[in-house]
């Protein structure tokens, strides 16, 4: 829709421009949030599409995925063949409840900074063990992994005017196997519930993932593939009843339900 | 910055803010259109270098130097594309609001991705609920056959108006470029209940734009219902243009008129209103209570806030339940919903040469928004021309008038065009919605089943205003109980103001609350006698030499013109029997189960909403045909065509036809 607050758009050709940072002033990435809902408090975007930022960088260490790489190009990513989790790509491009019209503009950076519990690029990098590169304004800057980046439903760790530059996928998660289990209420709506659990090759770790069903990502990390048991007291230990999402996509009781029931079903597949 | 859109060039400078759907549509592509304006809805997609995109989230400056294409750019030297003739051969559109959307999204799909049509447009969303002749048009099936003279009624024929429908040349309520235009928003109230006591417009004047703002002292001091029928007595006189009190959050309190619509969005952030906040209720049923604040004082205190009740009783079914061998008793709920017709309200009104108001608008009544326009305004009707032409869904919820009450009385302070577009909130929060009803049902049986008394309780929410509260409590308290026997039947009904906004007409008007119910209570009546839902509605279902009747003892101007209900349980029953349904999932954990329910809508003829056809033959042979009843998706100009048809020995081709307007149709 028209923002009809705004009354000027920066194209500042590096963030570093950018010195001063007013309320009132928002990044501008792919739009596709900013632009559905009235924004009154903002009256200037910065375009950060300007910055010209190589949306994905491969390398013997990983893959680095800049804020703004658009989710068309991330569902589109050729990966190589030893990374194994990267078939994760397409299927969490798939959890989002909008359209494949909404990826040829969303960006991969955007959807991690609305932090809202169900979206599904915080999922796949969070269990893929990505590292949040953050650019304060007048600062250096600093690390943070996708896990600790979301602190809870539209909440964040970055400080007013802070860019998250980019995710970096480390290559020795994207190698792992892996085991997914999703669930929604309504045919291809909105996720109520989005397990990943990986497991490395050599050393036999397991790391399960819960998104979508808490208010932030909760990760749990074993040195092997853990008993049933020891799986469900640590679910008890990290997420407490008063972490699971209520809303109209699932009621509590029925997130934490369907957590328990995946979790124990990814323990199993990823046991073989 | 420079914009090719359909292969033309354009020099333009779109505003900062400005997304790409607004934008394109100033260039005059009106096939572009506003469905949610937030994403959800597709109907503004168009291709961006080629990819489809939703218009209305893309920053307009994103467009500059690419290439924009929309639904009028699809086909090239008036050749449809072929997508464009599949839609037009499966006759995929109702209204045809959301086709443009779905043309530009399907015309992207690669053969693979149209074996999967709920994944690859389920961001486009046809309200009308078209899905199946979509589904038909992607996968080349043709519905419509051939139009020949004289067999025109009864044949498939397809819409007048496809051609334009699918090229996005039908033109809805907003797409039109007006000169001089002014815009109109209001500042809606935070308050559930409260008394305005000072309203400041100083600061909000000074807005660069704004030209007039008109709060409840600048209009006629005229009740009305914003319900339309044409009986206006069947509706409550309880509704200011403006008020100094407010029933629900959501309100009209002001209105700024102003030259751009962010002028206008703009002043109303500063208008400043004082309130004396009131006590407010939102359950019916406490707002029945002796004690309940009173949100209409002028119907007198006695009824509190019960708006209209209606009893009556057959037989007697105190006798019928002592007769019973079985009693069920229980209470169901509806909630409210909302039409979400994707064209929103609006209309535009300007003073023409011929110095009349004339005012386009998205309605189902504009013969009566004439007449509600003329009385709280005073007009002669004479001086008053509305119409609609192409209305992009209803529902029911546009048989209101709730928008173009303020644009005329703008136009006759100001004497400029006036806009004003709802935008998809203010359809949640100030629109109508379906009526929210409690209905108690208690139902007394014999052990084979048959009935001996239906009891139902109804407590209807109209909400802050009655509208079509008594006309759909009515139905909710006809049909659903005429579509069983019973010599006992007893209903008892109220429409309660609360301060939550008001309810409207909504398909099935109030019928569809009650059917939930008594279907509900009728399932369970069989279970606690241990008989199959389908034998206990058959042991009771109305029969054609029956007495079409509900409670009341007056004989009835309805009766059977045909009969299949019967049929109608038997082909579901041999259908659920069939096993062609979808297997459950493997394991013990998964529960199945069927179910069955019936709805019977009787319709006589109106006594009330009559509309009339003049049909003229023109010089070149053809002919034409005005019709005043509204087209909103419903097919009626299809039907109306093929009607005029069948009387001449015509094609339908052969007959144009125009609808719903105050100066060229009766």
């Amino acid at each position: 829709m028209d923002l009809n607050t705004i009354t000027e758009v920066l194209r500042p050709a590096d963030a570093d421009a950018v010195k001063k940072w007013e309320s009132g002033y928002a990044w501008l990435a792919g739009g596709t949030w900013l632009f559905s809902e009235p924004q009154v408090a903002t009256h200037t975007l910065i375009d950060l599409e300007s910055f010209k930022w190589t949306s994905l960088a491969t390398s013997a260490e990983g893959l680095e995925i800049a804020a703004t790489c658009k989710v068309v190009e991330l569902d589109r990513f050729k990966a190589p063949p030893e990374w194994r989790a990267a078939l994760l790509f397409p299927e969490c491009c798939r959890a989002f409840l909008a359209s494949f019209k909404i990826w040829n503009e969303a960006t991969v950076g955007g959807n991690i900074v609305m932090s809202l519990p169900a979206g599904p690029m915080i999922s796949l990098t969070a269990a893929l063990e990505g590292i949040c590169t953050l650019w304060p304004r007048n600062g250096p800057p600093r690390k943070v992994p996708v896990v600790d980046f979301v602190t809870g439903n539209n909440a964040n760790v970055l400080a007013p005017g802070e860019l998250l530059r980019s995710i970096f996928l480390p290559a020795s998660a994207l190698k792992k196997s892996y085991a997914s289990r999703r669930f929604t209420l309504t045919h291809l709506g909105r996720s109520e519930v989005l397990l990943i659990g990986t497991r490395s090759p050599e050393r036999g770790e397991f790391l399960l993932t819960v998104t979508a069903s808490t208010l932030r990502p909760v990760q749990l990390r074993f040195t092997n593939v853990p008993s049933a048991e020891t799986l469900e007291s640590a679910l008890d230990d990290a997420a407490p009843f008063e972490l699971y999402l209520d809303d109209v996509h699932g009621s509590p009781r029925h997130r934490q339900h369907l957590t328990y029931y995946f979790a124990e079903q990814i323990r199993q597949e990823l046991s073989n | 910055m420079r914009y090719k859109i359909n292969g033309k060039l354009f020099d333009a400078e779109p505003r900062p803010g400005q997304c790409l759907r607004t934008f394109i549509r100033g260039l005059g592509w009106f096939g572009v259109k506003k469905g949610c304006d937030a994403g959800d809805c597709g109907a503004c997609t168009v291709w961006l270098d080629g990819k489809p995109v939703h218009s209305c989230l893309v920053p307009a400056f994103r467009a500059a130097n690419r290439e924009v294409t929309t639904i009028e750019g699809l086909s090239c030297d008036g050749d449809l594309h072929p997508i464009q003739q599949a839609f037009l051969d499966a006759q995929a559109f109702q209204c045809g609001f959301c086709s443009a959307g779905m043309i530009m999204t399907s015309a992207s799909l690669s053969e693979e991705e149209k074996q999967d049509l709920p994944f690859h447009l389920k961001g486009n969303l046809c309200r009308c609920t078209g899905y199946r002749s979509i589904d038909d048009a992607l996968h080349g099936r043709k519905s419509t056959e051939e139009d020949i003279a004289a067999r025109a009624c009864g044949a498939a024929l397809g819409n007048p108006f496809g051609p334009a429908i699918v090229t996005g040349k039908a033109r809805y309520t907003m797409d039109v470029a007006m000169d001089n235009l002014l815009h109109l928003k209001v500042l809606r109230s935070p308050h559930a209940h409260a008394r305005i006591q000072r309203i400041d417009t100083k600061t909000a004047l000074t807005i660069p734009g704004v030209v007039q703002i008109f709060t409840w002292e600048d209009v006629p001091r005229r009740l009305f219902s914003t319900a339309l029928h044409e009986d206006h007595l069947v509706d409550p006189d309880d509704t200011y243009v403006l008020d100094n009190v407010v029933r629900f959050v959501g309100q009209r309190v002001v209105a700024v008129v102003a030259e751009s619509e962010a002028a206008a969005e703009a002043a109303c952030r500063e208008v400043r209103v004082d309130y004396e906040v009131l006590p407010a209720v939102f359950d019916p049923v406490v707002a029945m209570e002796p004690n309940a604040p009173i949100l209409h004082h002028k119907r007198g205190e006695a009824k509190g806030n019960i708006y209209a009740e209606i009893h009556g009783e057959v037989g007697c079914v105190k006798d019928g339940f002592a007769a019973a061998d079985a009693v069920h008793e229980m209470t169901y709920s509806t909630s409210r919903v909302q039409h979400v017709h994707l064209e929103t309200h609006g209309s535009i009104a300007w003073k023409g040469d011929d110095g009349r108001i004339h005012v386009r608008t998205s309605s189902q009544g504009p013969f009566i928004v004439h007449q509600k326009l003329c009385h709280i305004f005073g007009l002669n009707p004479g001086k008053l021309h509305v119409f609609t032409e192409r209305v992009g869904g209803g529902f029911g919820g546009k048989q209101e008038m709730v928008s173009e009450d303020l644009c005329v009385l703008a136009v006759l302070k100001i004497g400029r065009p006036v806009k004003w577009e709802f935008t998809r909130e203010e359809q949640f929060i100030a629109a109508t919605t379906r009526h929210q009803m409690t209905t108690h049902v208690k139902l007394g049986a014999k052990t084979d089943g048959t009935l001996t008394a239906i009891q139902v309780r109804v407590v209807s929410n109209t909400g802050g205003y009655g509208g079509h509260g008594s006309e759909t409590l009515a139905a909710a308290l006809g049909s659903p109980l005429s579509a069983y026997r019973c010599p006992n039947k007893k209903a008892d009904g109220f429409a309660v103001y609360t301060n939550v906004v008001p309810g409207g007409g909504f398909r099935g008007y109030g019928a569809s609350q009650s059917t939930f119910a008594i279907e509900c209570a009728i399932d369970e009546l069989g279970e606690l006698l241990g008989m199959d839902p389908f034998a206990i509605r058959r042991q009771n279902m109305v029969r054609p030499d029956d007495w079409i009747e509900s409670v009341w003892k007056d004989p009835s101007d309805v009766g059977f013109g045909s009969y299949g209900l019967d049929q109608c349980l038997d082909l579901v029953e041999t259908a659920l029997a069939s096993g062609r349904g979808d297997a459950k999932p493997d394991g013990d954990e998964w529960a199945e189960g069927t179910g069955v329910a019936l709805a019977m809508l009787d319709c006589g003829p109106p006594t009330e909403h009559r509309s009339g056809a003049v049909m003229m033959l023109l010089p070149d042979g053809r002919y034409h045909l005005a019709v005043g009843s509204t087209e909103m998706g419903n097919g009626s100009v299809t039907s109306h065509r093929q009607m005029a048809a069948s009387v001449l020995g015509s094609r339908a081709g052969s007959i144009d036809i125009i609808n719903a307007d105050t100066d060229l149709t009766v």
